[in-house]
């Protein structure tokens, strides 16, 4: 609570930097594999939050927002893999590797709309950490086979449920944002 | 007349204490897997996965080994209530085997997860994906693994039965050796 109340927080979804927070372990195509974490920075500038104004904002402003900034065009992240050095800990997410870590940017995420979560894509996916693509493997760390678990058990629930709309799909402001 | 048989051929038998091992340890695997959220957790479906399309397999092959050659029947002084209850259980056995595997293969298509077996070895996905038939299959899994352990252990408790109460040969039937 103190980090929340302390940390300068995004003031957008579009201007936030999103962590794997736990380490995995890549192969390049010699073979080699090493231990990385990776982030998604981010190409719009950080702007903090205004806490003391939060009292004022609607209850979606973050959806709202979002929606408003893809009406004027693409928003951008770059894939930044960070690289453990040995010794670095690669199984437990809450030990964060020192700063001057190599960096590498890998590639760019592109959302150029938005959906609903009614009608879109998203509604029924388990982002289960351990559904890798070739060359992309867990690391030892103990919270991944969890998170695996939980969520399939949370996918199983959702799947099985009506689709209520959404808090932000009964929105009107966000049911127009919708194409 | 042809002679009546006293034992299933040497084929079903071997099938049936080859699946029998399989589908033991595959209960108590299950079992194991879904009672933790460790490592052991992504280590035991891993193992589940192939091993239930190695048990559908030998399920497919015992049916055709069934219908091909004759069987033993039951002693005609078996009370006509254990005749339709061990007739029954085997159906009940034989249906498992093939839905339980097919169950979770069209579960996992319906899921959208990849179905992977070993390495990259990927089975192709039964349906398209359904995230209502997902929940729908992802209970009826589990609900059917049940039925099965209950069948096993009425199965065990039949054959102990026949083995050590009636010695009627009915045990004998199905044991690996002549």
């Amino acid at each position: 609570m103190d980090w929340m109340r302390d940390a300068p927080l995004p003031s957008s979804f579009a201007n936030g930097s999103y962590f794997s927070i736990n380490a995995f372990r890549f192969t390049n195509q010699a073979g080699e594999t090493r231990h990385v974490r990776w982030s998604l920075v981010p190409e719009t500038p950080f702007e903090a939050l205004d806490k003391s104004k939060l009292g004022e904002l609607g209850s979606d402003f973050l959806f709202e927002d979002v929606a408003a900034r893809l009406r004027q065009g693409a928003l951008r992240w770059h894939m930044v893999v960070t690289v453990a050095a040995p010794g670095d800990p690669v199984d437990d997410a809450t030990k964060a590797w020192p700063a001057d870590r190599r960096q590498i940017d890998v590639g760019t995420l592109t959302i150029d709309r938005a959906e609903a979560e009614e009608t879109g894509a998203c509604r029924n996916i388990t982002f289960d950490p351990l559904i890798l693509p070739a060359g992309m493997a867990p690391s030892a760390d103990p919270l991944l086979p969890a998170r695996s678990a939980a969520y399939a058990v949370s996918l199983t629930h959702r799947d099985g449920e009506a689709a209520e709309p959404s808090a932000a799909g009964r929105n009107p402001a966000l049911r127009k944002a919708a194409p | 007349m042809k002679p009546a048989v006293v034992q299933f051929s040497l084929a079903l038998r071997l099938v049936h204490w080859l699946m029998a091992t399989l589908v033991v340890a595959m209960l108590f695997i299950d079992i194991a897997m879904v009672s933790t959220v460790s490592e052991m957790r992504t280590w035991l479906i891993d193992l589940h996965k192939p091993l239930g399309v190695l048990i559908l397999c030998l399920a497919a092959i015992r049916v055709c080994l069934r219908l091909i050659g004759p069987v033993p029947e039951l002693p005609a002084d078996l009370p006509a209530w254990q005749k339709w209850a061990a007739h029954g259980s085997h159906l009940v056995l034989y249906a498992l085997m093939f839905a339980l595997p097919l169950v979770g293969w069209t579960m996992l298509s319906a899921g959208g997860y990849p179905i992977a077996l070993f390495g990259s070895v990927h089975l192709p996905p039964l349906v398209a994906v359904n995230p209502a038939l997902f929940a729908l299959l992802r209970r009826a899994h589990t609900l059917l693994a049940l039925v099965l352990f209950l069948t096993i252990l009425m199965h065990f408790g039949a054959a102990l039965f026949h083995a050590w109460l009636r010695r009627d040969g009915v045990f004998r039937s199905m044991v690996p050796w002549r």
